[in-house]
């Protein structure tokens, strides 16, 4: 897995590409928003329109990193979840704890709009 | 890859090895079947995801000395079900004592790992896991086919 970083203001998106699976490659996520919080970005959006496919472990790199991000009081959201994603997200429950938007932009906007 | 009787279902017989790149002709297989059954895309997803959880399960087990791991997936469709069983010969998992994930509960103290299980749990109907002799692990997992859709079509015929 692959993750290209950007930043749209105070926000910082992560591009991320190929699979999230088992194996170092996935739990790569965690340690790299962890550096963000060093640096205090904390705004922080995924973008998924290129993740082919994750596993758990690419799932419990994302919610580790939104709880990490959360107690830093900022905050993780997603963008161009695919429909795979999207449906176990539905499924688990997790858009309770994902805000997920169709683009990088309305995510990067809703930080604004909370503000 | 074999196609023809599984058990007393039609079926599917497929055994991968230990590679996750090859996990994607899993995920083909169980989407092509759950669709071949009349079941709609999402709830396709939901099957993929727990039957290709169930496999990196297996892998995950394989001792990591074995110089070719495998496991073998078999799928078993019926019109009420669709079964998908993974065996691998490895170490015991620890399944029936993991905890379900309570997302509202355990998100915020939530560390990594130990959610595969639990995902299967969920998106499955039932979800078992059995040692057999000879160090073989055998989880299966069962699907439900929508009982309303079956509903639908008997109000259908009644009108």
């Amino acid at each position: 897995m692959r993750i290209k970083e950007s930043t749209k203001g105070d926000v910082t998106v992560l591009t991320l590409s190929g699979k999230m699976m088992n194996g170092p490659e996935s739990i790569d996520l965690h340690p790299y928003v962890k550096q963000l919080i060093e640096k205090g970005q904390v705004k922080v959006v995924v973008d998924m329109g290129k993740v082919k496919w994750f596993s758990s472990t690419g799932l419990g790199a994302l919610l580790a990193s939104a709880t990490s991000l959360r107690n830093a009081d900022g905050d993780l959201k997603i963008a161009r979840a695919t429909r795979k994603i999207s449906s176990v997200f539905y499924m688990m429950e997790l858009t309770s704890v994902f805000e997920s938007y169709e683009s990088v932009d309305e995510a990067v906007e809703s930080y604004q709009d909370s503000e | 890859m074999e196609h023809g009787s599984v058990g007393t279902n039609e079926g599917y017989r497929i055994v991968i090895s230990g590679n996750p790149d090859e996990y994607h002709k899993i995920r083909r297989l169980v989407h092509f079947a759950a669709l071949q059954q009349g079941i709609e895309e999402q709830e396709a997803d939901i099957i993929e995801r727990a039957v290709a959880e169930a496999c990196s399960n297996a892998l995950f087990h394989e001792p990591a000395e074995k110089e070719n791991p495998s496991f073998v997936l078999e799928m078993q469709l019926n019109d009420a079900s669709i079964t998908s069983i993974v065996k691998n010969r490895g170490k015991a998992f620890n399944f029936d004592d993991v905890e379900p994930f309570d997302i509202q509960q355990d998100f915020m103290a939530y560390k990594e790992g130990g959610l595969g299980i639990p995902i299967m749990k969920r998106l499955m109907d039932i979800v078992q896991y059995e040692r057999h002799d000879d160090n073989l692990n055998v989880v299966t997992l069962v699907k439900n086919i929508n009982p309303q859709r079956e509903k639908g079509a008997e109000d259908d015929n009644e009108n």
